[in-house]
């Protein structure tokens, strides 16, 4: 196992946002993440690809903590947010979820109005003033490309909306509580082809603002949209650089087995 | 107060509210029922559960004829009500289609599960009692017994029909495929994998027969004597016969409990909380049966 | 061959052909009109039952008409049957126990629902669950023997002495605990097991991807629980306090020993009164041959079946069926 291969030079005008070490985490006695060594940079977008299990999402779930909602769950290690270890005792866990955003494999949109919906997190931190709510909505739903759409639906179900528009709503509802991170786990893997071109062209406009990590067990997809590629098997980092480089020439060759396809 | 520092103590808060209220909730189990058995102490012996009231001096001194009588009553209305409910539940299930004839029914067996108990009391006294009397004999087993089958009608059927519809269609198709008939599949196939779903309501049916007071008063009379296999000699009756222990009164453990508010000053005060933790323990032994059947079939699912 | 199994199979199940088919029943074989006959038996049943109360009843109602629900005398040698004071003390009782009730079914059932760890609830719900082992004439008995001097020494006077300035709290009968109180605080006891099962059952299936939307954009359990799991879930809960609002309507065992059965309207809480149910056990005995109170006191038992047939029809409307059982 490389400890991440390559050296992470073009990135030395932006910072690591992320910046995790020697991360290990265990369902009960099972060990799902084995010494986990990478750091994030920000204002990119991170794609971690791998095969079913190999503990990608698990992975991603420790950097918003949503791990601790599984009670067996135990994690060791460093996992750093802009420099302070999220998994100290002190640390505010409710205000890293406001930092660190996620959506989720299954569009899930509250059986509420799309407003309610994307105002849900804004009231939650305390913006009770109905003109700042429909301000921060308009700009959300702006931003998730949802605005042209919905702008005169906002009082509609979420229900009632189609699976694209449904997880352009969650991005929305992400983006309302202006994170830094937006953390994206197979988001387009219950999508038809038209709502993932969607969200991947979302992606590269968010990206400029904010820093996105996504797990794909979609290749083609991590190659199309991502600067940085991590390569997870069996609950260890294998590889992880430019993507590029990491498509074109890998160097570890389990890498190039999934790469190529000869595995995975 | 802070944002951040109001939300963080609302949560704590919450947890310490909503502990409490599971914390009583169940204590309150253990606190009436220990009440009960500390009062009822006196009172517990062989004699007392074993003798019929008839051989005591008094009042309330013995309940062996109560316990009998409970025991006869559950099982007789059980036994009235399970042909009906059951052919109910299989007519709804696989004989019909849904539709508003379906949900007619479904909505009168709701109400008759909700059916308060003395309307029922009530029906029994008129109906069955003085209006059957040549059948029944008046207040009696079998009044009391009919009475209650219609009490239970619903808790029955509602089983069976759960635990009908859980049987795997494929299980049944695969029968039909093989060249059986719709009888033979029901037969063979859905009623045996329903079996622990319907046991579970015909044991929850004599539960609830047993813990029934309203309309055993006005139906079965009461009885200080053990419930025995006689014929009595009886003008009155068709025949001139009366049948028991059907067509005689019968005594109940919910009415011994029953006496000690009736007769406050005669009831020892021991004995009746004594009759109570007698019926308590029938009634939850009864109770933990059904579920153990229900828990023993879902495992086996 | 494989094309006649389908087509067998298909028959059996949709019906699409074949004698004794219509739009109700599906193929009818000699077993299906046993079952059938059941059906009709228990349709029969429930109406004769509902029919013959009515039709008791109806005498009475032809007599008093309207003042059987807005009179206030019941007196059998003056041929007066009004029903107010009955009907005021079930609604009393029936109110006052689900306000006592209600909060601590709904935080119980929060609790275990979503904050107990799986080991406690697996102990907490049979705990709570066994209560429903208790008959009510048992609870009637331990209501009266165990509680009821408590209410008469300490309990009706001190709600009096704190808040007696408010007419519905006074003390209006200290000779006695017998009251809506003391009947209120059993037959929430009793109705306790049935609103927190079914309000653990409604918040357990709320879909756990809600959940994770709230906490993910930064909101604690609480606020999570309040502003998404209730309301998710608030249509079983619904329908499980009007499961309990029906309990308490019809029961009358307890309530006959604990209510204190004086016949008038209830002045406040701490008040006896005299329920619907409890008439009808107390004078059924004596009158049943008297064609005329016979008449009255099956009166009252229409009116229940009427109460109790609107909450059926309101718990299917909030709940529908499925949740119902």
């Amino acid at each position: 196992m490389t400890d991440g291969g390559l050296k992470l030079d073009s990135t030395a005008a932006k910072g690591n946002i992320f910046k995790v070490d020697e991360l290990n985490l265990y369902y009960g006695n099972k060990q799902a993440l084995k010494n986990i060594k990478i750091n994030i940079p920000e204002r990119t977008i991170t794609a971690i690809i791998g095969p079913s299990g190999c503990g990608k999402s698990t992975f991603l779930k420790c950097l918003d903590r949503m791990n601790d909602l599984i009670p067996t769950v135990k994690v060791t290690g460093n996992v750093s947010f802009r420099g302070k270890n999220i998994y100290d005792k002190d640390v505010d866990v409710v205000e890293l979820r406001k930092n660190v955003g996620m959506v989720f494999q299954k569009p899930n949109p509250f059986p509420m109005s799309v407003f309610d919906n994307v105002a849900y997190g804004p009231r939650i931190h305390g913006i009770k003033d109905k003109a700042r709510l429909k301000e921060i909505v308009e700009k959300s739903l702006k931003n998730s490309a949802l605005w042209d759409e919905l702008k005169d639906r906002q009082h509609e179900s979420a229900m009632s909306l189609s699976g694209g528009q449904q997880q352009r709503l969650c991005i929305a509802r992400c983006l309302a509580v202006e994170p830094e991170v937006i953390l994206m786990d197979e988001p387009c893997s219950a999508l038809d082809p038209i709502a993932t071109s969607k969200i991947e062209d979302l992606m590269r406009k968010l990206k400029e603002k904010y820093t996105i990590v996504i797990v794909t067990h979609n290749m083609q997809q991590a190659a199309r949209v991502s600067e940085y590629t991590a390569y997870f098997l069996m609950g260890e980092l294998i590889e992880y650089g430019e993507t590029k480089k990491i498509f074109e020439n890998p160097i570890d060759k389990k890498t190039e087995d999934y790469i190529t396809g000869r595995f995975g | 107060m802070e944002l951040k520092k109001k939300r963080f103590l609302e949560e704590k808060t919450f947890i310490v509210i909503t502990g409490l209220a599971a914390a009583i909730t169940s204590l309150l189990l253990i606190l009436i029922v220990g009440k009960i058995a500390l009062e009822s102490l006196p009172a517990l012996n062989l004699y007392f559960l074993t003798t019929a009231e008839v051989d005591t001096p008094g009042f309330g001194q013995a309940i062996g004829n109560s316990i009998v009588g409970t025991i006869y009553l559950s099982l007789l209305s059980v036994i009235f009500a399970m042909p009906i409910s059951i052919g109910t539940a299989i007519f709804l299930k696989k004989y019909a289609r849904e539709s508003v004839l379906t949900r007619t029914v479904r909505f009168l067996i709701d109400v008759l599960a909700g059916m308060p108990s003395i309307v029922l009391g009530v029906f029994g006294m008129l109906f069955i009692v003085i209006y059957l009397k040549p059948l029944t004999g008046g207040f009696s087993l079998i009044s009391g017994a009919l009475a209650m089958a219609i009490l239970i009608l619903p808790v029955i059927e509602k089983a069976a029909e759960e635990a009908i519809g859980t049987v795997p269609k494929e299980l049944e198709e695969g029968s039909i495929a093989l060249g059986g008939t719709k009888w033979t599949t029901i037969r063979k196939i859905t009623i045996p994998y329903a079996l622990s779903g319907i046991m579970t309501g015909i044991v929850l049916g004599i539960g609830r027969s047993a813990e029934e007071s309203a309309i055993v008063v006005l139906t079965a009379g009461y009885s200080q004597f053990y419930p025995v296999l006689e014929t009595l000699q009886n003008p009155k009756m068709p025949f001139g016969v009366q049948l028991g222990p059907f067509q005689e009164p019968v005594g109940a453990l919910s009415i011994s409990v029953y006496h000690m508010f009736q007769f406050p000053n005669i009831v020892p005060r021991a004995n009746g909380f004594a009759a109570a933790l007698v019926l308590i323990v029938i009634v939850m032994v009864i109770n933990l049966l059904a579920r153990l059947i229900l828990w023993r079939w879902k495992i086996g699912q | 061959m494989i094309e006649e199994i389908r087509t067998a199979v298909q028959n059996e199940f949709s019906g699409s052909k074949s004698s004794k088919r219509t739009a109700f029943l599906k193929k009818l074989d000699v077993p299906g009109i046993v079952f059938l006959l059941c059906g009709i038996i228990t349709i029969l049943i429930i109406v004769f039952l509902i029919a013959f109360i009515f039709y008791t009843a109806l005498p009475t109602f032809q007599n008093e008409g309207l003042g059987f629900i807005t009179g206030i005398n019941w007196d059998y040698s003056q041929h007066e049957y009004g029903a107010l004071a009955l009907i005021a003390g079930t609604i009393v009782l029936t109110v006052t126990t689900i306000a006592i009730a209600c909060p601590l079914s709904v935080l119980t059932a929060i609790f275990l629902a979503e904050y107990s760890p799986p080991a406690l609830t697996k102990v907490l719900r049979p705990m709570i669950e066994l209560l429903v082992g208790i008959p009510s004439v048992v609870y009637g008995i331990f209501g009266l023997f165990v509680l009821e001097k408590t209410f008469r020494y300490n309990i009706n006077p001190s709600i009096s002495s704190v808040l007696g300035f408010i007419p519905i709290f006074r003390n209006l009968q200290p000779s006695t605990g017998t009251g809506i109180l003391l009947a209120s605080t059993v037959l929430s006891i009793m109705i306790l097991p049935t609103i927190t099962s079914l309000s653990v059952e409604a918040l357990n299936s709320v879909p756990r991807e809600y959940k994770e939307a709230s906490i993910s954009l930064g909101a604690t359990k609480w606020e999570t629980i309040k502003k998404v799991v209730v309301p998710v879930a608030s249509s079983g809960m619904i329908t499980a306090v009007v499961l309990g609002i029906m309990r308490a309507m019809g029961e009358t065992m307890a309530v006959v020993m604990l209510l204190g059965g004086q016949m008038h309207i209830p002045g406040s809480f701490l008040d006896t009164a005299y329920a619907m149910t409890s008439k009808i056990l107390n004078d059924i005995g004596y009158y049943v041959a008297d064609d005329e109170a016979r008449s009255a006191l099956f009166a009252i038992a229409a009116v229940l079946i009427a109460f109790e047939v609107i909450t059926v029809g309101a718990a299917r409307y909030i709940g529908g069926r499925k949740k119902w059982n």
